[in-house]
């Protein structure tokens, strides 16, 4: 037998009359949002890819490798925006197991891919002592690119009480870094796994920070 | 019962709130009368105040009610207002930690659940004065061991939830949970010593809510 109490008559008037007062949201506002920020977000990728252009080499280098790169950083990037923005069976995000396997998994697969897939055409590779001076500008870009998509990304889960916030908003930079990582690769004509991780990658770590900490602030 | 209402996403709640998810503005009031009372219950065990625990229930079903348009139909209702209901007793217990010091101090005057609104459903006055103790004394105890884990115990044993679900509501993993309950116990069993598990040692803690076990295995 469970005991159950229930809130005074006065209370549920109360509620119903603050309910009538406040706004809420529209039916079907969740499609209505993830769709705008499918169009908002390839709309941002797209101005930015035109912006910066298309490396110069992109027409000598070895296919297999560039196939492989964009197709596992274009799965990882749909990976994490799915976790991420799920709202899960129950309305408060998708589970703790499969958050901390994106949170932790995706950027580990790219650690992998970045150092075991380098494609490399006519670029120069990046000088050890010039590491850091070709990787900042790279890696200002990489933030540069993303942080408009997390603001895409938080704006879809606004209203929502999940039940881990900061992971989930982890997720969401870590999806935004990816895809802005798969467009700075399209762009960046310089090889060598130093440059692509500190230019390329490890912006992925503030993005996943600024993040959680954006989602547990809501 | 509770267990019932919480599984299927076809329950009267749920199919409550598709209704008002799809724009039949009437349907709130039916959200509200079928899940209040055991959110209310929740949060009234969880802080032992009753006003605190009508404020969370009200802002809890507001914020579903803002968050209408979000709700994914099919989506049990029920973990999503728990979740909700945890984390804005979380928020008010850090807001509030003095004032709420006293309230427990001051509560342990007030009257057993079950008596005081007459919502249990009891065969016997006599029962209900055994199980109203019984749930007293739990409560009694619960309120001394980390919130964490008494918020683990009470869910799977008090509201006949899964792990699964209780997982999903505490933001945890399902091994987490049942490590909670289990240290839960422990400490019931320390704490109330031959009063509560004396007659069943080694067994399922004959806690009030007979839902507990229920599908746990799940």
């Amino acid at each position: 037998m469970s005991i159950t109490n229930r809130p005074s008559a006065g209370a549920r008037d109360r509620f119903l009359q603050a309910a009538a007062r406040q706004p809420t949201s529209r039916p079907r506002t969740w499609h209505r949002r993830v769709s705008l920020a499918c169009f908002g977000a390839t709309a941002w990728l797209v101005t930015a890819l035109s912006v910066l252009g298309i490396r110069p080499d992109w027409g000598d280098l070895p296919a297999p490798a560039v196939m492989a790169t964009v197709v596992v950083l274009l799965a990882a990037a749909l990976l994490a925006s799915a976790i991420g923005l799920a709202r899960g069976r129950s309305m408060v995000g998708t589970t703790t197991e499969s958050l901390s396997l994106a949170a932790w998994g995706v950027p580990l697969l790219l650690l992998l891919l970045v150092v075991m897939m380098d494609p490399h055409g006519t670029s120069t590779a990046v000088a050890p002592d010039a590491l850091l001076l070709h990787a900042w500008p790279c890696g200002l870009l990489t933030l540069l690119i993303a942080l408009p998509l997390l603001g895409i990304a938080l704006l879809v889960l606004r209203g929502l009480t999940l039940s881990r916030p900061g992971l989930a908003g982890a997720c969401l930079g870590l999806a935004a870094a990816t895809w802005a990582h798969l467009l700075i690769r399209v762009h960046c004509p310089l090889g060598g796994a130093g440059h692509a991780i500190l230019g390329h990658l490890l912006p992925l770590l503030p993005l996943m920070i600024l993040g959680a900490w954006a989602m547990r602030r809501r | 019962m509770l267990a019932a209402r919480m599984t299927g996403g076809d329950s009267p709640l749920d199919l409550a709130m598709a209704r008002f998810a799809a724009g039949e503005d009437a349907a709130l009031a039916e959200v509200y009368d079928l899940g209040a009372p055991a959110v209310y219950t929740f949060l009234l065990r969880l802080g032992r105040d009753r006003s605190l625990a009508e404020d969370l229930t009200q802002e809890t079903f507001l914020r579903i009610h803002r968050a209408r348009g979000l709700y994914r139909p099919g989506a049990p209702v029920l973990p999503w207002a728990y979740t909700i209901a945890r984390r804005l007793f979380l928020d008010s217990v850090r807001s509030r930690r003095s004032e709420l010091q006293q309230n427990f101090d001051h509560d342990s005057e007030a009257e057993p659940f079950g008596l005081h609104d007459g919502g249990a459903e009891s065969p016997s006055a006599e029962d209900l004065l055994a199980d109203a103790e019984l749930a007293q004394a739990v409560d009694e105890a619960l309120a001394q061991i980390p919130e964490a884990q008494a918020s683990a115990f009470r869910l799977l044993k008090g509201e006949g939830l899964s792990i699964a679900e209780v997982a999903a509501i505490m933001g945890t993993s399902k091994g987490s949970v049942k490590l909670r309950a289990h240290r839960a116990y422990l400490s019931l069993r320390a704490l109330l010593g031959k009063r509560v598990f004396g007659r069943s040692a080694g067994g399922d803690p004959p806690v009030r809510g007979s839902a507990s076990g229920e599908r746990q295995g799940q």
